[in-house]
């Protein structure tokens, strides 16, 4: 994988920002967009507008056949088959379907782990309050890796769900999900993985993963804004309720019934985000080309580079498990006696360099932990050697401050 | 965060003039608002302050950035005290401007910026005549820029290759006259303008103007009187003047009191510093880009 070609692909990449080039660390948050998927979300404006799966002019069969492609394109990304792919807004809608969808009573216990987004910690909540579910969380180890003993005590019939986050966007940790799956099957729990983190970074598929739900955005994997999509086992997506009804959800109705359409279009309601998802479908090419396996390697060479560079620095602690392929593209951060959006913001006006600050939507782990905040660099595709280097020596530049 | 309260007021100032800073001063605003609640200021307005003034003063030197970052609190208070201290003064001066027609107090005859403003020394520039003062470019030019500059003055001299640049461009249509307006600061000023009215008596003014200004180093505030009027006569020798002339010119009260006359006419302009330019009723203060002078032009 050649990173510095790759940049090319990159419009804002090739752009000065306050007059010099900007270094962005933040994509585990927001990814930049290559022009390919640009281009097709560009042209699906420009060269046929319309509404998909109704209208029968030609603008409405391009429409058509572009979206339903994506779909299948995106599918054939995921090692999933097309039925099995709804699309949504982001990896929350997705958790937000299956928890109102999969009909959980009082008494259905869901598991989480210790470290998860707001996204797929709240709906849980909110159901127990509601229904009367329980959630319950399973705790890391102190190195923050996963307990899987702790994990399999937790297991007991009552747990209807295993919603767990696959590559955590705190420190870049990945669980074990192949393990955590196995296991779950066995005590008859379905799975739902996050994978917001590690769909862009990860190859994988569903197939082999056989995992029930699983639920990433777009834009975290060089895809548009407000797109994502969850990946349901299709007997169970048939069993399930509906979530957001109206157009576009049912074959019929007269005023006392509705017939619902089959997956996914039974979860799809109202007029959706067709240049979206074919804007979503040209990053999966993209990624597919570049290959998943050589980012991966690549961002961990940069993690390495960052890591080593970071150790040297009193007073600076990397969240999460201290080897750099544990964490992936990630590096959560706290400076003693420094604030951590200071750190951010210093790095931002100084050099340029974005990254995140905050809790990075994981306020339950912080507070938990007693920490006020970290900043983040998140690393992807686009990132080079250079970058990294330059990071280390900013950071270290910043860090003086204190 | 105090620096909001600093916040507030620039932004709202230079939110006069652009919409962009109104944003800022409506921000600043809010963060103000909520640091008198005694609640956080939960925009980051704050800290993107602070670290956009943090790195521009680690562009400065590393260590003025850390004292900044460590002390940016004490820093804040120390401005928004000097602040208020300023806006009292202010408001004491133009007091004493309605009350007794001078901002420092009756009995004071020093320095009232309002009394400028105001012109009651005034005349305006089309009062001033230019005759019998050293021209450059072609004489016949219809356009007049009038420059007031100060000879040991590092800004006049900065704006000088500019206007050589102007006269080269326009070479049929600009002219520069030159009046002497030696700054009181500068302890060699009136010498080197005497020096260059000596000079000008032999028609060599802008041989030694361009040479002083090139020398500027030799008799600056660091070099007293003696050393500086011995330095005047040497470059005098070597812009081809009469040295005999030139020394009875010098010290002489006639040539005294055109350097003063030139002042005087500064003064009455109500000019506050140098290099000033007259282009018709426009006047430029400070050295100018290329462009701004174009812009004029042009008019």
């Amino acid at each position: 994988m050649n990173a510095g070609k790759l940049r090319e692909d990159f419009p804002v990449l090739q752009k000065k920002t306050n007059g010099k080039q900007i270094i962005y660390f933040d994509s585990a948050c927001m990814s930049l967009k290559p022009r390919q998927v640009i281009k097709k979300m560009n042209e699906s404006y420009e060269d046929y507008t319309a509404c998909a799966g109704r209208s029968a002019h030609q603008f409405g069969s391009k429409v058509t056949e572009e979206y339903e492609a994506a779909r299948e394109n995106i599918a054939k990304f995921i090692g999933s088959k097309k039925e099995e792919v709804i699309f949504t807004r982001n990896t929350t809608e997705g958790i937000n379907l299956v928890a109102n969808s999969l009909d959980l009573k009082k008494g259905d216990t869901v598991l989480t782990t210790d470290r998860e987004h707001n996204s797929n910690l709240i709906p849980w909540q909110v159901l127990a309050e509601r229904i009367g579910i329980k959630h319950k969380i399973v705790f890391s180890k102190k190195d923050m890796t996963f307990d899987l003993e702790n994990f399999k005590k937790s297991l007991d019939k009552t747990v209807k769900l295993v919603s767990f986050v696959h590559s955590s966007n705190l420190d870049g940790y990945s669980l074990p999900v192949k393990e955590i799956i196995k296991i779950s099957h066995e005590n008859g729990s379905l799975v739902m993985l996050d994978g917001a983190q590690s769909m862009p970074h990860k190859k994988l598929s569903m197939k082999d993963l056989d995992v029930d739900f699983f639920t990433f955005s777009g834009h975290k994997m060089l895809g548009p804004y407000g797109t994502g999509v969850l990946f349901g086992k299709f007997h169970l997506l048939e069993k399930m309720s509906t979530f957001i009804v109206g157009g576009e959800t049912v074959e019929n109705t007269t005023y006392e019934k509705h017939w619902f359409l089959k997956p996914p279009h039974k979860f799809e309601a109202g007029l959706q985000n067709y240049s979206g998802m074919i804007g979503l479908s040209a990053a999966c090419e993209y990624l597919d080309k570049v290959g998943k396996e050589g980012i991966q390697k690549h961002e961990i060479e940069l993690n390495e580079i960052i890591t080593r560079g970071v150790d040297e620095m009193e007073g600076v602690t990397i969240l999460g498990p201290h080897q750099p392929e544990m964490r992936g593209g990630v590096i959560s951060f706290v400076v003693d006696k420094m604030n951590f959006h200071d750190v951010a913001l210093i790095l931002d006006k100084n050099a340029n360099i974005m990254i995140r600050s905050g809790q990075h939507c994981v306020h339950s782990w912080f507070n938990a932990h007693k920490i006020q905040g970290s900043a983040r660099a998140s690393l992807y595709l686009y990132n080079t050697k250079d970058e990294a280097e330059i990071f280390v020596e900013e950071l270290s530049k910043t860090i003086k401050l204190r | 965060m105090v620096i909001c309260i600093i916040g507030l007021v620039v932004f709202s100032i230079l939110g006069l003039f652009s919409a962009h800073w109104r944003k800022l001063a409506k921000e600043a605003f809010h963060c103000v608002y909520r640091t008198m609640t005694l609640r956080p200021c939960e925009t980051g307005f704050d800290q993107r302050l602070k670290a956009s003034i943090t790195s521009k003063a680690m562009g400065l030197s590393p260590s003025i950035g850390k004292i900044v970052f460590k002390y940016f609190k004490q820093i804040s208070w120390i401005f928004v005290f000097a602040f208020f201290a300023s806006t009292a003064a202010v408001g004491y001066g133009i007091y004493n401007y309605w009350a007794f027609g001078n901002c420092n107090g009756p009995q004071s005859s020093a320095f009232c910026v309002f009394n400028e403003i105001a012109g009651k020394n005034g005349i305006s520039i089309n009062d001033v005549s230019t005759l019998n003062h050293p021209v450059r470019g072609n004489p016949s030019a219809p356009i007049n820029i009038i420059e007031f500059a100060c000879l040991q003055c590092p800004y006049s001299k900065e704006a000088e290759p500019v206007v050589r640049q102007v006269l080269d461009a326009y070479p049929d249509k600009v002219k520069l006259t030159f009046f002497f307006f030696p700054l009181p600061q500068h302890r060699n000023g009136q010498l080197t303008a005497r020096a260059a009215m000596c000079a000008a008596e032999q028609g060599k003014f802008w041989e030694y103007h361009d040479l002083l200004f090139e020398k500027q180093s030799t008799f600056d505030n660091s070099v007293d009187a003696t050393t500086a009027a011995g330095n005047m006569k040497k470059y005098a020798v070597q812009a081809g003047v009469n040295s005999t002339k030139f020394d009875d010119c010098l010290d002489n009260l006639k040539t005294q009191n055109r350097v003063l006359d030139d002042y005087d006419i500064g003064k009455k302009l109500g000019l506050q510093g140098t290099p000033t330019f007259f282009i018709g009723d426009t006047e430029l203060v400070g050295p100018q880009t290329f462009e701004t002078f174009k812009a004029y032009i042009s008019q």
